[in-house]
């Protein structure tokens, strides 16, 4: 064995921690990036030297660079990200619902419905007091001025919900074709035996965006290919990659590929929360509304036109309200122009009170579906309620997995200072013994010189 | 052992950070909107039971309103009676002094004194509150009594002098706040039982009453009412004379529910009483068949007459007997104090109204403060105990500050 081996495995020494040294400053640069995932240097004795029975260790080697990675990990991040953005989403979404209520106040319907029952009431007491017949119809008018806001609001929701969706689609494309892109970049790295672990890194990260806009199923190939699918349907790989479109049709929010082949069916992520609300919530919500009035409109007109007017001569057949339509309970313009018209009297007599007494028992009044209309509407506040209760619940349940999730991984792909700074200290010793090596190799040397 | 990265220092710190906060946040609304639920999702059930029992208490609010307004009207139809009965007294007084008149020259002042009374006692039946007749039933269009067109008989005029004026007072009770015309003035003719709807066509049942004119002087009320159709009847009625000669007659049209048998219609229009006046015969009475129903059962039409004749016509010819120097009969003046017991009747059946309506308005208070109670523990805060919990969350607030300052940097860098 030469002296000059000493050099060969001093000067590799040096190479090698130099690298560590460049891994673990990497990683200490990267300390408070979120989506990185730390690295390690593995170190490996070189290949020995054989002298008939000796073996002489030729120094040390940098094996590979170790990307600290839990795949099942991630695999689980993605898929509860995807439900506690939904869960979140809805209940963004809900809660905009509920404001829309301002339940429960003096403002809300259930209050203006009972002032505006309770209108006709007082008008029993004199049902000619024209200040009484004027009590009415302003309580009308202030119900069906936020009955019409509520029905609109849920409409303008709906509105606003399809426009969100397409830019959440076009993110959704956007975050498809950078991982097509990694997906190929990674692809060729690996095919030449090298690792992309910060391409990997950045493709971690869309992966995890995506899966809080849709629901994303990943499957990683030998090549550390990812092979991405929303709502079942193949969405990007390396080769190829769909795109998607958010169309409103009958009323319905609808996710298809662009080229129409498929309509994707999504059980998570904010797009489904969006898609739920816009096809199921919101309808619901209408509906139920859209009952409630068209009761006190089927309701209060049925009584009133039984009912006499206050005019010369009285008038029967009178409707309270001319119409209803989407929300809007629109009051018989006749009365808004002569509150005589309001037809509270059974007999003709303008002392007669018995249609005012009806019409007030109407708070009370149990109809065909067994319940009184206060308690239709009661209902529909409570199902709303209810609805952001448990999303928030969901929503704080999931952040509660993903948060236990994302510190297992910070544990494990985290980086921690201490560490590093313990791997810098032993890197740099290792440097400074090797250079010392040197010293010693080169004295070595400089002795045998001397002899000759 | 677990391995612990500086990043997840740094996220668990900023989990329990929000967390903190967020709570910190939730007593502060509260505090500062003083409700424990500002939106439906605080507490859905007690959402349902606030808007509920708002409700209820809004509804007591108006049936508070009611109850006042229907004791001003009581208060003011117990004024006008009361103002009636003086009257009455003094129209008695003033015929036992005309009674014992030496001069008959006199009694045409008498005769003045009453007619006064009779206008100021018609001014009183006439009174208004609040934009209605207190004596008109349901007509609020139409003065309730008035002369007729010679002015020699005076009329009811309203159109439903029986209606009774009822207001809702309490969930559940309906309650009468006035005394009409009918009740009070008039002399009804009411015809009560009923008509077999078994009965063939053309069947007949006839009944004959007693009825007086203004003088006390007896007549004969006789009706027939005739099968004519199903359900379906005529009604031909006539007054005759001492003599039995008519003075007076008509006929209507009869048509019951063949369900409920309750009538249906009078000459085609909704149920009525019918007003029947003869100036001639100083006759004014009200006949009211709309009690008389129509029974899968042999046929029983009973009379019943409330007072012999009403007292503005009484004291009409008790003042144009004494106009012409005459005393008036004892059964005449008769009629007056008959008139006087039926009026202090009246008055205290007023007196049983106003009571039923404050007793209900002390039950519906209490009733409504409970509600107002169980609303506030649904809704309002513990202002002491949230100033407790704010101070408590405030601390562990600036505790996690404290601590994250000296920890939160510190690694093995530090030491090197």
């Amino acid at each position: 064995m030469a002296i000059n081996s000493l050099f060969d495995i001093t000067t590799k020494s040096l190479s090698v921690y130099q690298k560590a040294l460049s891994v673990t400053s990497n990683n200490i640069s990267n300390a408070n990036n979120p989506n990185y995932v730390r690295q390690r240097v593995i170190l490996g004795p070189e290949k020995p030297d054989y002298y008939s029975s000796l073996t002489i260790g030729k120094g040390v080697k940098l094996e590979y660079i170790q990307r600290l990675k839990n795949q099942a990990l991630d695999n689980q991040i993605v898929r509860y990200n995807s439900l506690q953005s939904q869960a979140q989403k809805q209940s963004t979404i809900i809660s905009q619902t509920e404001s829309l209520l301002s339940e429960p106040s003096d403002l809300g319907i259930s209050n203006l419905l009972n002032g505006f029952l309770n209108s006709f009431e007082e008008l029993s007491v004199n049902p000619t007091s024209v200040p009484l017949r004027t009590s009415v119809v302003q309580n009308a008018q202030k119900l069906s001025v936020k009955a019409r806001s509520v029905y609109e609001g849920l409409e303008t929701q709906k509105l606003d919900i399809g426009k969100e969706a397409v830019d959440i689609v076009n993110n959704i494309n956007n975050y498809l074709t950078q991982i097509s892109t990694l997906n190929k970049q990674i692809y060729e790295a690996s095919i030449l035996g090298n690792q992309a672990n910060d391409l990997l890194d950045n493709r971690d990260k869309a992966l995890e965006e995506l899966s809080k806009l849709t629901d994303v199923t990943v499957i990683t190939d030998e090549n550390n290919v990812a092979n991405v699918s929303i709502g079942g349907v193949y969405a990007v790989g390396r080769l190829n990659k769909i795109e998607l479109k958010a169309v409103q049709e009958n009323g319905k929010l609808i996710i298809k590929t662009s080229d129409n082949a498929a309509t994707i069916s999504l059980q998570s992520g904010e797009l489904a929360a969006m898609q739920k609300a816009y096809n199921v919530n919101i309808k619901s919500y209408q509906k139920q509304l859209d009952d409630v009035l068209r009761n006190v409109f089927e309701q209060v007109n049925e009584l009133h036109s039984k009912g006499y007017t206050t005019t010369k001569p009285p008038e029967t057949n009178v409707n309270f309200f001319s119409n209803y339509e989407n929300g809007y309970l629109e009051i018989n313009k006749d009365i808004l122009n002569d509150v005589n018209k309001i037809a509270v009297s059974l007999d003709g007599t303008d002392g007669n009170n018995e249609i005012a007494k009806s019409l007030a028992a109407l708070k009370t009044k149990k109809l065909s579906n067994g319940l009184t209309i206060s308690d239709s509407y009661s209902n529909l506040v409570s199902s709303i309620a209810y609805e952001k209760v448990l999303q928030d619940q969901n929503a704080e349940s999931f952040d509660l997995v993903v948060s236990q999730l994302q510190e297992q991984k910070s544990n494990y792909s985290g980086v921690s200072l201490d560490e590093e700074m313990t791997d810098v200290l032993k890197f740099q010793r290792s440097y400074e013994a090797s250079a010392k090596l040197i010293n010693i190799a080169d004295e070595m040397l400089q002795t045998l010189l001397n002899m000759v | 052992m677990i391995r612990v990265s500086d990043r997840n220092i740094q996220s668990t710190y900023l989990n329990i950070l929000a967390k903190s906060k967020s709570d910190l946040a939730t007593i502060q609304k509260q505090l500062v909107s003083q409700s424990k639920i500002n939106k439906p999702s605080d507490a859905p059930l007690g959402t349902s039971r606030v808007m509920r029992m708002s409700g209820q208490i809004e509804s007591f609010n108006v049936f508070e309103k009611n109850i006042d307004s229907g004791l001003a009207y009581i208060d003011n139809s117990s004024s006008a009676l009361e103002g009636i009965k003086d009257e009455i007294q003094k129209v008695l007084k003033d015929l036992t002094d005309a009674n014992n008149a030496t001069v008959s020259d006199n009694l045409p002042q008498y005769s003045d004194k009453i007619k006064a009374s009779l206008n100021s006692i018609l001014d009183l039946a006439n009174t208004s509150f609040d934009g209605q007749f207190l004596f008109g039933g349901s007509d609020n269009s139409t003065t309730p009594v008035g002369f007729n067109s010679t002015g020699q008989l005076v009329e009811f005029k309203s159109n439903r002098i029986d209606a009774d004026h009822k207001i809702k007072i309490s969930n559940y009770t309906e309650q009468k706040i006035n005394i009409n015309s009918k009740e009070v003035f008039a002399s009804v003719l009411k015809n009560t039982g009923n008509l077999d709807s078994t009965s063939a066509i053309g069947n007949t049942q006839t009944v004959t009453s007693s009825i007086y004119n203004s003088e006390g002087t007896e007549y004969s009320f006789v009706v027939t009412y005739t099968k004519t159709a199903a359900n379906n009847y005529t009604m031909n009625y006539s007054i005759l004379d001492p003599s039995n000669a008519v003075v007076t007659s008509g006929s209507n049209a009869l048509t019951y529910n063949n369900i409920t048998g309750a009538l249906q219609s009078i000459d085609g229009n909704l149920p009525n009483d019918i007003k029947i006046s003869d100036e001639t015969n100083k006759i004014n009475l009200v006949f009211d068949t709309q009690s008389l129903m129509e029974k899968n059962s042999p046929a029983t039409v009973n009379s019943n007459l409330s007072q012999k004749a009403d007292i503005f016509n009484v004291l009409k010819s008790i003042s144009d007997t004494l106009n012409t120097g005459k005393i008036p009969e004892k059964e005449h003046i008769q009629l007056v104090s008959d008139f006087e017991k039926h009026l202090i009747n009246k008055i205290s059946e007023l007196g049983s109204y106003r009571n039923r309506l404050t007793d209900t308005q002390d039950l519906n208070k209490s009733q409504s403060v409970t509600l107002q109670e169980l609303v506030s523990k649904e809704k309002d805060v513990d202002v002491a105990q949230l100033a407790i919990e704010l101070q408590e969350k405030q601390y562990s607030l600036d505790l996690t500050y404290k601590i994250s300052s000296t920890l939160l940097p510190k690694s093995l860098l530090d030491y090197l």
